[in-house]
């Protein structure tokens, strides 16, 4: 072949490689971790478990004040946020992610336990989660800081908006919120002995069982229905303390 | 078994970008990007111990992100790649794109006249920027096949728009 030819050929060849190369390509915003609610695939929002968390413990609290049953439940939240300190211990349904929380709830993940922990000072909100994995990942947030520990050493440390997503969820405020949302939308009903609490939040379901002489909470869940109707139980709380005396520096690293 | 699915994330994020770069090329809407990624994650945590006995991660990463974006078009996914349109309706104004929808109609437009396995090849290639052997991987063909179909899928194009005087 002429070279002049070859050498034309060898840049039009070029040049239509440069065509189907993308030069105005999208920024990358994804995480494997984003909750996606479509194609079937329930990510529940780690808000929702959230706040069954503070449901959990606001009944958990004692109330001294003979009322109905929803009462009784409104009536806790006030010693929810006014309490200094809160420890939970829970089995959650979940996978690993790549976001600050490291694991978060899906119907198709393993079981895992952990522990959190929430200070409330008054003036700021200090969260504490101790996974129970084989590598001992904690995560805590104060105030505007993210950290992330592995077998108790620092992995990774950062600031974080005050409004994070995660934060903010433990964030007794918006905690507060999203249980008025929960009480709203709530079946409560009465039985011999217990108050049950049911809220349905699309394929989620949120139950509570509590003893009616001292509000304590007897059995919390939270459960996933797939589309054949198989219920997977997603967050199981396993005991629940207010007031207790958390360690100090358990939020400083 | 948590550290095996701690492992198929790691991998996953390093070859976010390049996934991410060649889906946007695939399936245009975002949304859907973003949920057949979600997919290809749930599939490999599937089996993490399949995962962990692969030679070729990437490849076998690959394959199952092709496999997801077939359901998905399987589906009536929201937009699939043009293969009626003449080459004579081709100009070359619509070879000059300045935004990402425009280029993204040109690239599948151009692709759209080539057999699969040939714009698969390109895609892979110019898309993800992927070796040729890792193309060869994916698509459990010989090396220098990988090469052929990539060349002559170029090179068929190169005519086609010689021919139209628009390159």
């Amino acid at each position: 072949m002429d070279p002049t030819k070859q050498s034309n050929q060898m840049t039009e060849f070029e040049k239509v490689e440069s065509l189907l190369t993308p030069k105005h390509q999208r920024n990358v915003d994804f995480k494997f971790n984003e909750r996606r609610g479509s194609a079937g695939k329930i990510f529940w929002k780690i808000g929702g478990i959230a706040a069954m968390l503070a449901l959990v413990v606001t009944v958990a609290l004692s109330s001294i004040f003979p009322a109905s049953a929803s009462q009784k439940i409104n009536a806790g939240m006030e010693n929810l946020f006014n309490a200094e300190t809160v420890k939970v211990e829970f089995t959650l349904r979940c996978m690993p992610v790549s976001g600050d929380e490291v694991y978060a709830p899906h119907p198709s993940g393993e079981i895992l336990d952990g522990t959190l922990y929430v200070l409330n000072t008054g003036t700021q909100v200090c969260n504490r989660i101790d996974w129970h994995d084989k590598d001992n990942n904690t995560i805590i947030f104060k105030d505007k800081e993210y950290v992330h520990l592995r077998d108790g050493e620092l992995v990774e440390r950062h600031s974080c908006n005050p409004v994070n997503e995660f934060a903010g969820i433990f964030n007794l405020k918006s905690l507060r919120k999203q249980l008025g949302t929960i009480m709203d939308d709530a079946d409560i009903t009465t039985k011999g002995e217990y108050i049950y609490l049911v809220h349905n939040k699309g394929k989620i379901a949120l139950s509570g069982k509590f003893r009616k002489d001292n509000n304590m909470l007897v059995e919390a869940t939270a459960s996933y229905v797939d589309p054949q109707g198989c219920e997977v139980s997603l967050l199981k709380t396993n005991s629940i303390h207010a007031g207790v005396n958390l360690p100090e520096g358990l939020f400083d690293k | 078994m948590a550290n095996r699915k701690i492992n198929i994330l790691q991998f996953l994020d390093a070859e976010k970008d390049k996934l991410f770069q060649y889906l946007s090329y695939r399936l245009y809407d975002i949304e859907d990007v973003k949920d057949v990624l979600q997919n290809l994650y749930l599939k490999a945590l599937s089996d993490p111990r399949q995962f962990d006995n692969v030679i070729n991660k990437r490849a076998y990463i690959y394959r199952l992100l092709r496999n997801e974006c077939i359901n998905y078009f399987r589906k009536g996914g929201k937009f699939s790649p043009l293969d009626s349109v003449s080459w004579e309706a081709l100009s070359a104004e619509a070879l000059q794109p300045e935004d990402f929808e425009e280029e993204f109609v040109m690239i599948n437009r151009l692709l759209g006249f080539l057999p699969e396995e040939q714009s698969e090849a390109i895609r892979l290639r110019l898309h993800s920027d992927l070796s040729f052997q890792d193309i060869a991987d994916i698509m459990e063909v010989p090396l220098p096949t990988a090469k052929a179909r990539y060349r002559y899928g170029i090179e068929k194009l190169r005519g086609s728009l010689k021919r139209l005087n628009i390159l």
